[in-house]
């Protein structure tokens, strides 16, 4: 140790070359963008879509227009439906494979996660397959003369919301079995063994155990279905317009960038106090 | 204990994973067939894949996400190794809120990025191209990287990090030769989870691609506004089936290391 000063020096150079990239590619790809976008919704806009720099809340006032409020309270609807369905087939899901035997469980979690490494693009296309007109459902339904003529079922606001059930499931079925297999057994020998039937065994003991899951589940779906402007555009063929829609729209055809921001800077607020009202739940949940 | 055959949790995953799997077998099985629209079934043919392969803007979609998604693999497998490592070594104040701040990039919504960087990119005056949605692949691929790489670490015998440097080895030295070959198999595996993470994105890549550089996921979001196309049915199965086989290696190098 002859030299300990050069040796700490060559140790802070070294760790500032290992982790010094990361650090300074988010600061400079992430941090700044974000911050940008925040400000650029305090900027005005001129007559040809240029950006005035000078501080407003003009978008502001914008957004509380009752058209961009239905927009996002239909958004918001929608993504509590969305994620309502999603958690109805998730829960029951998630749990019969937590309970069943090591194969079951791995053949039973690698069904649900293997179409979800597909791009999920290919699956909202998949669901148009099925859906349009000449599709397989309007085809078995005509088949069996229950319907008279094809059904619109494509381009509506349930094509929207079934294709983001569809596509979202697995992001619930995931974290809700790694909390579902984590209940000790014996949790629920001690309450079969007092008595407890099956229905009050679920309601007294599983599902309070579950609920973190079912929180973190259900952020993991709520938050992307707002902004998920692509499987509005392909399944609701325009007609079903999200929040994500509209923000897309100020960036490219509208061309108005500080409200688009200011929008974006809106959702981004709610689904901010959406993952600290789930951390304050969970923290209290955990005694 | 009475243990009744209750065959309705059967009956509900059958349920769920036919509702899962339908839409994807019927956009498979229509691929090869010979009629253009409609469900019945009137003879194989390959004649879509064939079609498929002269249209010059599928095929260029296609090499472009190759670069891309090569390009952002290969970058962030390097920053994300050496961010590992230089967190597993050394502790320093701050470390744990660096930690869940590097992750953040990968929470917020792609789409959110993607307009954030298209301003920036715009008062920057950086033109869109190519490097502009590596930039942005990157950027939300190296947290993953990094967890991957950083998790592996967390089993790796320090003991042996010392014996090079008692043995004159220099902290690069250490790390170039005794750290980094121990972590290639991470390395590999959360390469392949940031391909599939690049080479699947639309939301980002929609605002900050160039003209001529729409990724092949663009050209397909393209493409399904137009409606359902066999020659799309032909694409998407063969997308599907790199995707799912590129899964399924990345679960078994995964396996393999925890043994």
């Amino acid at each position: 140790m002859k030299n300990q000063s050069s040796f700490k020096k060559r140790r802070l150079s070294v760790m500032g070359m290992t982790i010094g990239p990361m650090t300074a590619w988010t600061v400079l790809f992430f941090v700044f963008p974000l911050a940008y976008i925040v400000s650029l919704s305090f900027c005005g806009r001129d007559a040809y879509g240029g950006i005035v720099y000078a501080f407003t809340l003009k978008n502001y006032q914008t957004l509380a227009k009752p058209v961009y409020m239905q927009v996002l309270g239909k958004t918001l609807r929608m993504s509590l439906i969305v994620t309502c369905f999603v958690t109805l087939i998730a829960y029951p899901y998630a749990a019969i494979a937590a309970r069943a035997g090591k194969r079951v469980q791995n053949a039973l979690i690698a069904g649900i996660m293997v179409p979800f490494w597909t791009n999920a693009l290919l699956r909202i296309y998949a669901i148009m397959n099925i859906t349009s007109a000449n599709g397989l459902i309007n085809t078995f339904l005509l088949g069996l003369g229950l319907v008279k003529e094809p059904l619109q079922i494509l381009y509506t606001d349930f094509a929207v919301m079934f294709g983001m059930v569809y596509t979202m499931t697995p992001l619930m079925v995931m974290p809700l079995y790694a909390n579902l297999q984590k209940i000790d057994g014996s949790l629920l020998e001690a309450g079969r063994d007092l008595g407890a039937s099956p229905a009050a065994l679920f309601l007294k003991v599983i599902f309070p155990l579950s609920i973190p899951g079912i929180v973190s589940g259900v952020i993991l779906v709520y938050i992307p279905s707002m902004f998920s402007f692509y499987i509005a555009d392909a399944l609701g063929g325009g007609k079903s317009i999200i929040i994500g829609n509209v923000i897309s729209n100020q960036f490219s055809t509208s061309k108005n960038w500080p409200f688009g921001a200011a929008l974006a800077v809106l959702v981004m607020g709610l689904s901010t106090l959406l993952i600290l009202a789930k951390n304050l739940l969970t923290k209290k949940l955990d005694y | 204990m009475r243990k009744r055959f209750n065959p309705g949790p059967a009956l509900f995953i059958a349920a769920a994973l036919a509702i899962l799997y339908i839409p994807i077998a019927v956009m498979v099985i229509f691929s090869f067939n010979r009629q253009e629209a409609g469900v019945s079934w009137t003879g194989f043919t390959l004649k879509w894949y064939l079609e498929l392969l002269a249209h010059p803007d599928a095929v260029r979609a296609f090499t472009n996400s190759m670069v891309v998604s090569g390009v952002t693999t290969g970058v962030s497998i390097l920053m994300g190794a050496f961010a590992a490592i230089g967190f597993h070594r050394y502790d320093f104040k701050g470390k744990a809120l660096l930690d869940s701040f590097l992750y953040v990039p990968t929470i917020v919504p792609a789409m959110l990025l993607g307009v954030s960087l298209f301003s920036f990119y715009d008062i920057c005056k950086i033109p869109l191209s190519k490097g502009t949605i590596i930039i942005a692949h990157i950027t939300f691929c190296v947290p993953i990287t990094f967890n991957t790489i950083l998790s592996s670490l967390s089993g790796f015998d320090a003991s042996i990090e010392e014996a090079a440097r008692d043995l004159g080895c220099s902290e690069l030295g250490t790390i170039w030769r005794v750290v980094l070959p121990n972590i290639v198999p991470a390395m590999v595996s959360s390469g392949l989870l940031a391909f599939t993470f690049s080479f699947e994105d639309v939301m980002t890549s929609f605002f900050v691609a160039g003209p001529g550089d729409q990724t092949l996921s663009m050209y397909i979001f393209g493409q399904i506004k137009t409606g359902v196309k066999p020659t799309l049915n032909a694409l998407s199965t063969l997308v599907i089936l790199s995707m799912v086989t590129l899964g399924i290696v990345t679960q078994a190098l995964q396996k393999r290391e925890k043994k």
